[in-house]
């Protein structure tokens, strides 16, 4: 009987939850839509509108002789895809695991990748919330930074990950 | 409804593809017309320019293109001029002419420079007036053609028709590219599911003969449990025991029972299977056969610049040259005609540039002052093209070439002097190398002909050149018509998968790590009694071998590619299968990858990447390779091989030994399958021969458990036997035998020459 009393108290809390006005949602703002993930056990986001989809990492194929951001390569739905470890690319220091989330980022031209930990859901976050940088995040971070947020999660800017230049690999033996 | 700036919008583009064609018309023409055609032809060639420029201006006027209406005004009215025979024309005339179909050109893709229009415009008008007859200057209406429509298609309507009864023509529509394409890689798609159902069949059949082992093993289990019923009732043992005894003989011979309805009914599926493989295979052929011819487009869409191009580069250096073209309607797939695109014109630029002199040198050795550089194109053998551009100028001078390669070390005087004059030309391939006195824009820089030989190279084409010292050059470009299916070799090199293009193989055999010699701190191995540097791809791929010293086998997988006139060998662990693949781009994130021209994805859905051949050339060739996986190697005299004869018969055991013997190998012999697997399991062994019916163990049993030792695997089997069926020597194969010999045909060469290949 008690365990059904405490189970109807759950269920009433959740439905006074559930019916209360979203908080603090004001429309007025500007609000971006970011998906937050982990990367090197710290909080990570993207504007969702960059954003393909997100999956387990499964099965993938290493290049050798390529720079070593390079995680390997993919296939999605019969397309190659490569996949990109920001931690390598951003120096950061990185422990092998073995269930990795993969994002796929995309825009007009361009559709990649990027190897992440633990994905933390999409939040909406007011556009006045995204402070810029902080002075320890240095290093090549900095150039692909949109700003912190309120909760110290780092803001990427994805725009300028999918046009990177120094994202692609072009070699050529001579 | 459409909004009208939406209609404008396709009424732009409809207008631009059809601006284009008047533009090359007009191109074609007045190219023609410098030509001194005879008269009567002339006449009708500037009657005919004239149209085409004038239907130009109508179309223009109908998308308001003002810029371009009135300069095809003025080049109408000069045009005009000519016709009446009021025009003398002049080399400046022409100039004037391709500068305004250059400007037009521009116009209709849509950049419009004023200031250029108006000049042009001047430059034309004066034309028109200097011929003295200005009152014709404005053009008049009454003489154009009856309507100005802006009907495009209703103006060539109106205009007559040169050929009298409008012969059937097959019908055609005008289709967008992007289309056309990706219908052509949805189609290739296709390939999976054939290799899909292929696979399958072989699964279905490596079933098959798994059963057919298991059926043997439990036959002669059967026969052996018999025959102890006799020795159980001697002893007179109990009924109890004799029960028991009955209850196993009959599980085995239920189970044998149901090995054989097992592998029948897998037979079945397999029929099934086999037919669904040649039905599938034969209808996605077709489609992909079909859906390439699609993609086919005639030479002649190559040729179309080409005129105007040589036109410019001998005006501007001094030179006559006329062009002649032969066979544009040979079709191509269209990928390749793109990827030829640039090579072609690079070897015209350099016939054009270096190849014919000025007409001054020309006539200082008995040529007429114009020269003639020859595109032609010729079917060859059925399923390849041969282009070739040819000059008749004063051919590649090699003694040069030596030179320029000396001074440049990439080669030694004494290399110099033993060069046959095929590999100097080659040399021209270098980069860096470049008979051309001064650098001009065109060539000269010595990049260009390795482009060209690594595009041909790429489309699984070849080049040759031919030089006649003063009489000219040849250069031959042979490609295939369509772009075959990509055919691979499916290799492991440190436990990774990856596949090298089939067309650059020349030959795959396996050697021993003894037989690579270190020759100059290079590796090398010998292949058709020469020396040919050998590199293992786990170096050149920086791939640490994670394996166990007792799977790294004693033998290498040598695969000796060629590609760029050179020949090496590399190394791999294991050669899987040569397969059709599906070239799959490597995707936008990488442009150009070193070592890696694409990736395939294999029917599991594993992405395996293909490597660049050329790349592997280029990076051995240069020797930035590290030191060899694999031992330091002495040059010794290799030991005598050992072989192992699995024979029941003592005669022709001992037959088979002495054969052997007298051709020195050293021998040891097993009296059935059993004793050689103890012999195999304890003893070095470099090659096993065996008879299959033995008592105990037989060869087939022998020979699937030699295979499932990961020590074994590749070690080279012969079978000898009697049974000389095609079932049992398909099912030794199967098994992983390297060579069948029958018993009763074979002679003592036969048995020698087998073993030589094998070891």
């Amino acid at each position: 009987m008690q365990e059904i009393e405490k189970k109807k108290a759950i269920l009433k809390r959740r439905a006074e939850q559930l019916a209360k006005p979203l908080e603090k949602t004001d429309y007025s703002e500007d609000m971006v839509e970011i998906l937050l993930f982990k990367l090197a056990n710290e909080q990570y986001g993207i504007e969702t509108i960059y954003i393909k989809e997100v999956f387990p990492f499964k099965d993938y194929t290493p290049l050798p002789t390529t720079p070593s951001f390079l995680y390997g390569l993919f296939n999605l739905r019969r397309r190659i895809l490569s996949i990109i470890d920001l931690r390598v690319f951003f120096s950061l220091h990185s422990d092998p695991k073995s269930d990795y989330k993969v994002i796929i980022l995309e825009n007009a031209e361009k559709e990649f990748g990027i190897l992440c930990e633990e994905i933390n859901g999409i939040q909406n976050i007011p556009v006045k919330h995204i402070q810029p940088s902080l002075p320890t995040l240095t290093g090549i971070r900095e150039d692909f930074l949109r700003g912190v947020t309120n909760d110290r999660a780092v803001i990427l800017d994805g725009q300028k990950l999918l046009n990177s230049k120094q994202l692609i690999v072009d070699e050529t033996v001579e | 409804m459409a909004s009208e700036e939406e209609f404008f919008a396709t009424l732009l583009e409809t207008f631009k593809i059809e601006a284009d064609e008047h533009l090359k018309a007009l191109s074609e023409g007045i190219l023609a017309l410098e030509e001194n055609l005879p008269e009567e032809e002339g006449k009708r060639l500037v009657e005919k320019i004239f149209r085409e420029a004038h239907s130009l201006k109508g179309a223009a006027r109908s998308v308001n293109q003002g810029n371009i209406q009135e300069v095809c005004q003025s080049l109408e009215s000069v045009l005009s001029e000519w016709k009446q025979g009021f025009l003398k024309p002049t080399k400046a005339m022409f100039d004037t002419f391709y500068a305004t179909l250059d400007l037009i050109g521009q116009a209709i893709s849509g950049s419009i420079d004023q200031t250029k229009m108006d000049a042009i415009i001047l430059k034309l008008s004066s034309l028109a007036k200097n011929s003295g007859n200005a009152q014709i200057a404005e053009p008049s209406v009454a003489k154009e053609k009856p309507l100005e429509s802006a009907h495009p298609t209703l103006d060539k309507l109106m205009q007559p028709e040169k050929q009298e009864p409008p012969k059937e023509k097959e019908k055609t529509i005008r289709m967008a590219l992007a289309k056309i394409d990706k219908l052509f890689q949805e189609t290739e798609e296709m390939l999976m599911v054939k290799l899909v159902t292929q696979q399958q069949y072989q699964d279905f059949k490596d079933i098959i003969i798994d059963l057919q082992i298991q059926e043997k093993e439990s036959s002669k289990l059967l026969s052996e449990v018999q025959t102890l019923r006799p020795s159980l009732n001697r002893n007179g043992s109990d009924i109890y025991e004799h029960n028991k005894y009955k209850k196993i003989l009959t599980f085995l011979d239920f189970q044998q029972q149901s090995l054989v309805a097992l592998r029948e009914s897998f037979t079945k599926l397999l029929h099934n299977s086999e037919q669904n493989v040649y039905f599938i295979s034969s209808l996605v052929d077709i489609l992909l056969d079909d859906i390439k011819k699609v993609l086919m487009q005639p030479i002649s869409s190559l040729y179309e610049v080409i005129p105007r191009m040589v036109r410019d580069i001998s005006h501007e250096l001094g030179k006559d040259v006329q062009m002649e073209f032969e066979g544009g309607d040979i079709e191509l797939d269209r990928r390749i005609l793109e990827e030829i695109k640039d090579p072609i014109i690079h070897l015209i630029r350099n016939a054009v540039d270096h190849g014919v002199g000025t007409p001054e040198e020309r006539l200082k050795v008995h040529k007429s002052p114009r020269g003639t550089v020859r595109i032609a194109a010729v079917e060859s053998g059925g399923s390849n093209v041969e282009i070739s551009v040819s000059d008749d100028g004063k051919g590649i001078d090699i003694e040069k070439i030596k030179q320029e390669a000396l001074k440049k070390k990439l080669i030694s005087e004494k290399e110099a002097s033993e060069l046959n004059e095929q590999a100097a030309i080659k040399l021209a391939f270098h980069s860096g190398i470049s008979t051309a006195r001064t650098l001009t824009n065109l060539s000269g820089r010595g990049l260009g002909l390795g482009i060209v030989s690594e595009k041909v190279d790429k489309l699984g084409g070849h080049l040759f050149i031919d030089t006649v010292k003063g009489k000219g050059t040849t250069f031959r470009l042979v490609l295939p018509l369509t772009l075959a299916t990509f055919r691979g070799i499916h290799i492991t090199v440190a436990n990774q998968d990856f596949i090298l293009p089939a067309h650059s193989v020349i030959r795959v055999f396996s050697i021993k790590k003894g037989q690579i010699k270190s020759v100059e701190n290079r590796e090398t191995i010998n292949f058709d009694n020469q020396a040919v540097s050998y590199v293992h791809l786990a170096n050149i791929l920086n791939l640490t071998d994670t394996r166990s010293d007792l799977q790294k086998e004693q033998s290498i997988f040598i695969l000796v590619i060629q590609c760029e006139e050179k020949t090496i060998a590399l190394g791999a662990d294991a050669i899987r299968c040569e397969r059709e693949v599906l070239v799959k781009s490597l995707g936008k994130q990488c442009i150009r990858v070193q070592n890696f021209m694409a990736a395939t994805i294999l029917e599991s859905g594993k992405v395996i990447p293909i490597l660049n051949p050329i790349d592997l050339v280029r990076t051995t060739v240069k020797g930035g390779v590290g030191p060899s996986r694999s031992t330091i190697l002495q040059d010794k005299e290799e030991p005598n091989k050992t072989i192992l004869v699995v024979e029941d018969s003592i005669t022709i055991r001992l037959l088979l030994k002495n054969i052997l013997e007298s051709a020195g190998y050293k021998i040891k012999t097993a009296v059935d399958g059993l004793e050689a697997l103890e012999i195999l399991q304890t003893q070095a062994v470099d090659l096993l021969l065996t008879d299959i019916e033995m008592p105990r163990m037989d060869g087939f049993v022998l020979i699937k458990r030699v295979r499932e030792m990961p020590s074994l695997k590749n070690l080279p089997i012969i079978i000898c036997s009697a049974r000389g069926s095609q079932e049992d020597r398909e099912l030794g194969v199967e098994l992983g035998a390297s060579a069948y010999l029958d018993k009763e045909h074979f002679t003592q060469q036969t048995l020698i020459s087998s073993t030589q290949r094998l070891l």
